[in-house]
């Protein structure tokens, strides 16, 4: 976790996966804790691997 | 004496080592302090100097370097020798410093080169050479020199002596360094050629500076021919650039100069009328909030302070465009934020359009109307900080524009593939009219609360 004043940077990891969330600073999450998360579709964005170029939905 | 007739001598000297001194009067090579009438001092000169010596100033000589028998260039000779003048640091001779700045400048004028153009003198281009290769050594320790086979020798023996290895790059029909054939690995510098002594080849100095830059090393040019061409207007197509004043990482202010006369000395130079300088150093000083500093010199300066007097000096100028190279990097944080917000208040105010290079995403996404993200020289995406961070084209850039990073993560489709093709994005044409894309956005299930990057 890295404290940013009004925010919060959390680096996650799923299935080996890094990910990092800004939380609000209210939510009070530790070390080591499990964190259930979900994307809004419509936020996605999805890359062709092999070009890696951006292709829609 | 004989140094007056030149044109009777031979060009270049036919004595072999050690040859003129052995048919010399006893008393050329007695003990020293023998005394000798003058007139034997002028034959001496006659018969042993002058055939011993290579006579550049011969009408038959391809004499290819700047001749300094002028009138005025003997008596500023004479003057020198006479005071003994010894200017290898300001303090020594501060006005020695500064009329080798004035006459550098004057220098720059009289060759047509874009303003902003500074320098030192060097006794030889080849001193040149070694200096710049000596800095690219340290600054990025390559080991390697890049030239072509019409480089200049002293390149070769610039490498040799500072322990770097060269390696020659063929030539095309023009004799013009290949760009194609470039290799710059491991390399510390690339020396371009612009009718360097002895030879006119020029080559492609554009493209090179691209090479350079993407390969993150320096690029040192090699003009003493050309230098002397562009006094021709119709010479000059081999400088680069344009009216576009820079502000460095390194401030690059006078030491000894206050701050007005640092941000009025370009345009003294430039005979500017006193009125109209003043008039545009106090804008400048009125805008950057330096007025209560005009008076100080750059040591007494913190490093925001100087940061605004370099962009002070680019503001009176008036160009047509900024490029700015870095300007915040050597600032604390604070005082970068600061700064930056100045930067964009001056930029709206002087409705100037200003080319702006970072490595911080911050600054980019801040302050850009436009972004250009570049990976390796090449251009990846150009769009507003809104559509590079809400539809990046490709991974790098998406991986690229943040803080923080988009997240990645690789989804495989397995043995059935893909259910549903993906439909590609429209060409750059008709892109505007796709939907945007934007960004995750995480949600936490458990409280319902949202959570953005």
């Amino acid at each position: 976790m890295e404290y940013l004043g009004d925010e919060q940077l959390v680096h996650l990891t799923r299935k080996d996966t890094p990910i990092q969330a800004k939380l609000p600073v209210e939510d009070q999450v530790g070390t080591g804790q499990e964190l259930k998360l979900t994307v809004p579709r419509d936020k996605l964005l999805l890359f062709d691997a092999a070009t890696e170029e951006r292709v829609s939905h | 004496m004989g140094c007056a007739v030149p044109r009777t001598r031979r060009r270049v000297p036919r004595a072999r080592a050690g040859r003129a001194w052995r048919h010399s009067q006893p008393p050329a090579r007695g003990a020293a302090g023998a005394r000798r009438p003058f007139a034997d001092v002028l034959r001496d000169l006659d018969e042993i100097l002058l055939p011993g010596t290579t006579h550049w100033q011969s009408p038959r000589f391809f004499a290819y370097f700047v001749n300094s028998a002028a009138e005025p260039g003997i008596l500023a000779e004479l003057l020198a020798a006479t005071l003994n003048s010894v200017a290898f640091i300001w303090r020594t001779s501060p006005a020695s410093t500064e009329l080798e700045a004035h006459t550098l400048d004057w220098v720059a004028q009289l060759l047509g080169l874009p303003s902003g153009w500074h320098g030192h003198i060097a006794d030889t281009a080849s001193i040149s050479t070694i200096a710049a290769l000596a800095a690219a050594r340290e600054s990025n320790g390559g080991s390697v020199v890049v030239c072509s086979e019409e480089a200049h020798s002293s390149v070769e023996r610039a490498a040799r002596l500072l322990g770097l290895e060269t390696r020659k790059v063929p030539l095309d029909d023009e004799f013009r360094l290949d760009a194609d054939a470039l290799d710059l690995t491991d390399a510390t510098a690339l020396v371009a050629t612009v009718g360097t002594t002895s030879t006119t080849a020029v080559d492609p100095v554009p493209a090179l500076a691209d090479a350079c830059e993407a390969a993150g090393i320096w690029l040192h040019v090699d003009a003493a021919y050309a230098g002397s061409a562009w006094v021709c207007p119709e010479l000059r197509w081999s400088q680069a650039g344009g009216d576009i004043a820079m502000v460095f990482q390194s401030y690059a202010l006078y030491p000894h100069m206050t701050v007005y006369e640092n941000l009025a000395f370009g345009l003294r130079n430039q005979k500017v009328p006193k009125k109209d300088i003043d008039r545009r150093v106090r804008r400048a000083a009125d805008i950057l909030d330096l007025d209560p500093l005009i008076k100080r010199k750059p040591k007494q300066l913190s490093g925001g302070q100087r940061q605004r007097v370099a962009l002070g000096r680019a503001i009176v100028r008036e160009p047509e465009a900024f490029l700015m190279d870095e300007p915040l990097s050597n600032l604390d944080a604070q005082l970068r934020v600061q700064t930056r917000a100045e930067i964009l208040k001056l930029q709206q105010e002087l409705e100037t359009t200003t080319i702006y290079v970072t490595h911080d995403q911050v600054e980019a996404m801040t302050m850009g109307d436009r972004i250009a993200v570049m990976k390796l020289g090449i251009l990846q995406q150009v769009g507003s900080p809104e559509e590079l961070y809400r539809e990046p084209r490709d991974l790098f850039v998406a991986g690229f524009i943040g803080p923080p990073a988009m997240n990645l993560a690789r989804r495989d489709h397995g043995r059935r593939g893909c259910r549903r093709p993906y439909r590609r994005l429209p060409s750059r044409a008709h892109r505007h009219r796709e939907r945007p894309l934007g960004r995750p956005r995480l949600r936490r299930t458990s409280r319902r609360r949202g959570v953005s990057r």
